[in-house]
């Protein structure tokens, strides 16, 4: 079977080495991602994302492994004739062709012509919201609008897999939300298979159907939104989320012991480590620990208390009032806690 | 970095057909110089040419000669073209039409700009008449002679013509930038707009005005145009000298032609090697980049 | 800076700017005056003879000036070739003796041409180049390639694989990425270097006279003989035939390359 660039595909990755220079980027990688899935990859900065979108698009040839889209093999397939297209970090718009020429290259490419390449990029620029620039020199447009172009122009290239490389960390908060939103909208317009790189763990919440969490060169854990934060397979997913309280202790027969608390809990024998995010602690009248710090975070309070030397850190709503030195006992809502092993 | 095997090479071969035409064209010479022209039944390499070329005085003097010109205006070309930089550069005139017409010297031919010097300088030139209005001369013959003598002035003034815009436009581009930044820097910790200049922009510039300064000396040294045109009948300058050795209609003059060639090639050869580590240093030093 | 500074500066750029304009006026004034004897300042006299011996039939200037201008066309055009697939080999690959060959490749800046004229010229008798318009072109093209290959390699590293990269994963084959983005974003790269490499081989006049033995004739060669015998007059008309010739010659290349690129603020004069 012969491969064809132009319709959203299912992409499957298998064992898939990378080096670049004598260093290995990315070590033994699986992933599939299903037709129209929004897939998030999450990871520090220097884990290999990049590499992997490269890979996935054809800059960059796995020293091993197979790359499939919709079942066919395409790891010998050229980038131009894979369509896997990638909006970098930079955008890389053409700077010698305005706006429109921008949207319309990939279309040109395709051999579309005429009033029919005008009425696409019209559309495209409708969806992207950008209509009255199409004129526009590439210099004479602002950060925001440049993101939009580029959105659009992979869009034109009719992607089979549609690679966001951190689109939006150049943006500031407003702007970024805004962003958010439209490539949700262009997803669901256009049904497109869809990786995004990003190191903010908000927005791969918040916008994918399933993350994948990297960590130097691997895939650690992969799955929906849900699962990812409230079963991370190790502390280092978990710390990704924010981390928060560990308790160290120990199952036996259904019970979890510590020196801080024992609660009845359904996982084998074995140490673990129970973590509380700060969400899941609340002040209760009492006189065990003290309030260390309070920090003011707007919506909510960070609160840090101490007891015996083991220190806790707290997330209260704002109409709290608490102040360093006040004594109070803690309540662990069991209910949200994490059991790591 | 891409490592593909045959593609740089396939890239390189016009480069490497040309390099290979140069490099067997300058080895020729320079075999020739040392006595080894099989075409005329010359066998032995000998360095006799070389010595009889310190002996001969007109030879001697031609290298003195050309010796002095190429120093003296590359030097006044190096030192006036970077006090224009950075005239130009200070007075924020780079962008301005001033830089625009200090380009034009750039595209002018010395066969062009030996007539330019002519017309000024000669006896019959207007400087000259410009005296004689003044009354600062009586006549044609007390203007000093300036083109055509030992002295070399002529050929000298006409260099720096060419040579200052040169150095400019070597030099400005990596000058502004470092002005722009380091200076400014320096500036703002105190230091006076040409104190600044002198402990910063000017020591970071430097790879870029020692090579501007290189490439003028060698140029000089080695060109033809010039010293044909506005030079002494004796004595004559080096590439004169030896290009009527190689004219000669006795073949046998041929080495001495080519050992004169050596001469320069052999200086020229030293000033690239330093040319191209003042160029890595540069480069290590991510200063910014010179134009040429 | 103080005021009086600032005028020292300001005196010392416009002496510049005169001292670069007053020989062309000279030479402008001396192209169309016809007696101009000592010791007057201004001509007695104009007249278009200098301008008639060019334009004339008999000279066959206006000839020399159309092969010049083509020869010199053929230069700069394969010096920005060259010098792009040069530029993109030293960028892009690593290779076996790298340094060597950026070393080699700005030898024929410091080496004087007179040295490896003479030399090559033996070689080129010797393969039937010497007094060939191909022999002229070659040796044009070896003293103007140092300077495009610097100008293209410096704006390659500048502008990197990133455009072209993304072009790829657009859909474009690598022959649509060199004519729809490469080639564009080079634009003025290649327009300067052209440029500079149409002037050194249009004001060449010993590499020419040696390689082309005569046989060759260019627009330099024929202003000489009278730069020599002191017709100022026709030297000078046929120095500013020079001049603006070269100017022309860029105002179209800027042109031509403006119609591509519709950022573009290439050329001499950006």
């Amino acid at each position: 079977m012969k491969f064809k660039r132009g319709s959203s595909s299912e992409l499957v990755l298998k064992n898939i080495f990378v080096s670049l220079g004598d260093q290995l980027i990315l070590d033994d990688v699986n992933l599939v991602v299903k037709k129209g899935e929004l897939v998030s990859l999450l990871g520090p900065s220097g884990c290999g994302k990049t590499t992997m979108l490269k890979t996935i698009s054809g800059l960059l040839q796995p020293d091993r492994g197979d790359i499939f889209m919709d079942d066919v093999n395409v790891t010998q397939e050229t980038s131009c004739k894979r369509g896997a297209v990638i909006v970098f970090q930079d955008l890389r718009l053409f700077p010698n062709m305005t706006v429109e020429e921008n949207v319309a290259y990939p279309l040109k490419l395709q051999g579309i012509d005429g009033k029919k390449r005008r009425d696409k990029v019209q559309k495209l620029l409708e969806n992207v919201q950008l209509d009255g620039y199409e004129k526009r020199s590439i210099y004479e447009i602002s950060g925001g609008q440049v993101q939009r172009v580029a959105l659009a122009r992979a869009v034109a290239a009719n992607p089979n897999i549609l690679l966001l490389d951190e689109p939006f960390s150049s943006l500031d908060g407003n702007l970024r939300e805004d962003m958010r939103e439209l490539l949700l909208n262009l997803h669901r317009t256009f049904d497109i298979t869809t990786v995004l790189v990003t190191h903010d763990q908000q927005e791969a919440l918040m916008m994918s159907d399933r993350i994948a969490v990297m960590g130097n060169g691997q895939i650690i854990q992969y799955d929906s939104p849900a699962v990812i934060y409230n079963q991370p397979a190790n502390k280092e997913v978990a710390d990704y989320f924010g981390g928060g309280n560990y308790i160290t202790g120990r199952v036996k027969q259904g019970v979890f012991r510590s020196e801080q608390l024992t609660f009845p809990v359904a996982k084998a024998d074995g140490l673990y480590q129970a973590l509380f995010r700060p969400s899941a602690l609340k002040p209760i009248s009492g006189a065990n620990y003290s309030v260390q710090y309070v920090r003011y975070l707007g919506e909510s309070w960070q609160i840090e208390v101490e007891r015996l030397g083991s220190r806790l850190l707290l997330s209260l709503p704002s109409d709290y009032y608490l102040k360093p030195g006040d004594l109070l006992d803690i309540e662990f809502d069991l209910e949200k806690v994490v059991m790591i092993a | 970095m891409n490592k593909s095997r045959v593609a740089p090479y396939l890239l390189l071969l016009p480069v490497y057909l040309l390099s290979l035409l140069f490099i067997i064209g300058i080895g020729n010479g320079i075999l020739q110089s040392f006595g080894v022209i099989p075409s005329l039944g010359l066998n032995t390499p000998t360095l006799d040419y070389y010595v009889e070329i310190f002996k001969r005085k007109e030879l001697l003097s031609a290298i003195g000669l050309s010796f002095y010109v190429a120093l003296a205006s590359s030097l006044l070309a190096t030192v006036i073209g970077v006090l224009l930089c950075a005239a130009l550069v200070m007075g924020g005139l780079a962008k301005g039409k001033a830089g625009q017409v200090l380009k034009i010297p750039i595209m002018i031919p010395h066969t062009v700009v030996a007539l330019f010097i002519i017309s000024l300088f000669s006896q019959s030139g207007l400087l000259a008449r410009l005296f004689y209005a003044m009354g600062i001369i009586g006549s044609q013959e007390s203007f000093p002679s300036i083109l055509y003598t030992s002295n070399g002035i002529g050929i000298i003034l006409a260099y720096l013509w060419k040579e200052i815009p040169f150095v400019v436009f070597f030099v400005i581009s990596i000058m502004s930038n470092i002005s722009s930044t380091l200076g400014e820097a320096a500036e703002n910790l105190g230091a006076s707009k040409w104190r600044a200049f002198r402990s910063v922009t000017l020591p970071l510039c430097m790879p870029a005005i020692k090579n501007a300064f290189l490439i003028i000396f060698v140029y000089s040294l080695g060109a033809y145009e010039l010293p044909y045109l506005l030079g002494a009948t004796v004595p004559k300058m080096l590439p004169i000298q030896a290009f009527i050795e190689y004219t000669h209609p006795d073949l046998l003059h041929r080495p001495y032609a080519m050992a004169m060639n050596g001469i320069v090639f052999f200086i020229s050869f030293l000033v690239a090697l330093l040319y191209y580590r003042f160029l890595q240093h540069d480069k290590n030093h991510k200063i910014g980049r010179t134009n040429l | 800076m103080n005021r009086g500074k600032k005028i020292v500066l300001k005196m010392f750029v416009y002496f510049s700017v005169l001292s670069v304009l007053i020989p062309i006026m000279v030479i402008a004034i001396w192209s169309v005056s016809g007696r101009w004897a000592w010791p007057q300042l201004f001509p007695d006299s104009f007249s278009l003879r200098g301008i008639n011996e060019l334009f004339g039939g008999y000279s066959g200037a206006v000839q020399v000036l159309g092969s010049s201008i083509a020869i010199s066309l053929i230069v700069a055009l394969l010096a920005v070739i060259i010098g792009v697939m040069t530029a993109r080999a030293l960028v892009f690959y690593d290779f076996r003796g790298k340094s060597l060959v950026s070393f080699g490749v700005i030898l024929p800046i410091i080496i004087p041409s007179t040295v490896f004229a003479m030399g090559i010229h033996v070689l080129f008798i010797k393969m039937g180049l010497s007094d060939t318009v191909l022999g002229v072109i070659i040796v044009h093209l070896i003293c103007s390639l140092p300077y495009a290959i610097k100008i293209i390699t410096d704006m390659t590293a500048v502008i990197g694989k990133k455009l072209e990269e993304q072009a790829s994963v657009l859909g474009a084959t690598p022959g649509q990425i060199l004519k729809d983005i490469t080639i564009p974003c080079l634009l003025p790269g290649l327009i300067s270097s052209a440029s500079l490499a149409y002037i050194i081989s249009f004001g060449q006049y010993f590499i020419t006279l040696i390689i082309g033995g005569g046989s060759v004739k260019t627009f330099s060669m024929l202003m000489v003989p009278y730069l020599q015998s002191g017709d100022r007059t026709v030297a000078s008309a046929y120095s500013m035939v020079f001049i603006c010739s070269t100017l022309i010659i860029f105002i179209v290349l800027e042109k031509t390359a403006n119609k591509f690129n519709k950022n573009g603020n290439g050329g001499f004069f950006a």
